[in-house]
């Protein structure tokens, strides 16, 4: 299998880099660059734990070839906090209680920041469907929309 | 996952010499989303992956000259969900779009990969058939087109063969006499495959109101989509009301078919199911098309 020389931009930092080109987004972030606040579950695309900005847009990192993300501008949850100060969001769901196991929550966080950065203002039903393909199986969800729409506007 | 040399042609014709090189050796790959599934689980083992991703001009809605609709093979799912044009003149495929996966997978995957795939239980297929539309595809002696009727064949099975690839979808012009309608039945209300997706398309006579075409079809429900042509035919020439719609699906019997294997939804309830979805997708059609 040859490897392939690429560069990605991660979090506003290059990294130059050369991978398989079996190399699975997530995989990379987590175990070649030890930003271990992506997570991993289901690996299937159907939890959204892995969920990472792909030049702005939530995608799974589980289900993304690594070398396909050149020229991209990649954003994980240790991209969303800036010079040691919590994003917006990031404080809303401390401060509503969104968080309880925590392993939903960089997921969580990176589809409500894409949602509020086209639509700053979604109504109810809009937050919802932006976290559809992200689970989770503590808090029954109120809190984390609560936590969105506090943040919004 | 699985080992694989990774070929990224920049033309579509060096793609399609790299699948002539190496026949079922070689798999094509969009966005992956639904390849990589397969491949991490090591149902497939392709020694070679051909990235079409770096090919440009595969990326587009437009019109052509006659009012049809033309969607390149590597359209996201979320560009069809959001696209103006869509959503005004041929909204059905904006509205099985904005309900397929989740944002994640809009965001990433193609509306191209996603039905060459062939995975039975998902939301394009039966739109695509009951639009009349076609696919575009290349291969070593060129272009042809196939009617999406005869597009899906069954699990992971489509009429492309090895070595070509599918770059256009054309759906005809929808008249403003028509209505369409695409409704789902899922297990969990949000992120979810279908048991069952409906597609009515209903074209009415301008005066009488009647339908005077009528395509149904049922998607997810078997291996390949199916048109329900004993619906049609009750529907047809009737001016519809809501105590008709019911008579004709309450005790309606679905046609003969081989249902998909799938581990949430036993056949008996996909046969309980079916026809009030249907009563739906037509009642919301005829509506639309009348309007």
């Amino acid at each position: 299998m040859s490897r392939k020389k690429i560069t990605l931009n991660i979090n506003n930092k290059l990294y130059e880099m050369e991978i398989a080109p079996n190399r699975i987004l997530a995989d990379l972030l987590r175990e070649d660059l030890g930003l271990t606040g992506t997570k991993k579950s289901c690996e299937i695309g159907v939890c959204g734990s892995c969920t990472v900005l792909l030049d702005g847009a939530a995608v799974n990192s589980c289900l993304i070839l690594a070398v396909d993300c050149e020229g991209k501008k990649i954003t994980t949850i240790e991209g969303v906090s800036q010079n040691e100060k919590l994003d917006r969001l990031q404080e809303s769901f401390v401060d509503t209680g969104a968080v309880q196991c925590g392993f939903c929550t960089p997921g969580m966080i990176l589809s409500a920041k894409a949602l509020l950065t086209v639509n700053p203002k979604p109504t109810e039903f809009e937050i919802r469907k932006a976290i559809a393909g992200n689970l989770c199986r503590c808090t029954g969800y109120a809190k984390i929309v609560e936590a969105i729409k506090s943040a919004s506007g | 996952m699985i080992n694989f040399e990774y070929l990224e042609p920049k033309t579509l014709k060096e793609a399609v010499d790299y699948l002539k090189e190496y026949g079922e050796d070689a798999k094509i790959k969009a966005s992956g989303v639904s390849l990589l599934l397969l491949l991490k689980q090591g149902f497939f083992t392709p020694k070679y992956l051909v990235n079409i991703l770096k090919i440009e001009g595969l990326d587009y809605i437009k019109k052509d000259e006659n009012g049809n609709l033309l969607i390149g093979a590597l359209t996201r799912h979320c560009e069809i969900e959001q696209s103006d044009l869509i959503n005004k003149e041929f909204y059905v495929l904006a509205e099985m779009e904005s309900d397929l996966g989740s944002v994640q997978i809009r965001n990433r995957g193609t509306i191209g990969g996603c039905i060459c795939h062939g995975d039975p239980l998902i939301d394009p297929p039966s739109v695509l058939v009951a639009l009349d539309g076609r696919a575009k595809v290349i291969g070593p002696n060129g272009y042809r087109e196939i009617l999406f009727s005869d597009f899906f064949i069954g699990y992971y099975e489509t009429a492309l063969m090895p070595d070509e690839i599918l770059t256009e979808i054309i759906i005809p012009k929808i008249p403003v006499n028509a209505g369409c309608a695409y409704i789902k039945h899922t297990m969990r209300k949000a992120m979810d495959k279908p048991f069952v997706g409906v597609t009515a398309y209903l074209e009415v006579d301008k005066e009488s109101k009647t339908c005077k075409d009528v395509r149904i079809i049922l998607g997810a429900i078997s291996p390949r989509p199916v048109r329900a042509f004993d619906a049609e035919k009750l529907l047809t020439g009737k001016k519809l009301t809501p105590e008709i719609i019911k008579e004709i699906f309450s005790g309606y019997e679905l046609p003969e078919m081989e249902f998909s294997y799938d581990i949430r939804c036993p056949d008996e309830y996909k046969k309980w199911t079916t026809p009030v979805i249907m009563k739906r997708a037509v009642s919301l059609a005829f509506d639309r098309a009348v309007k």
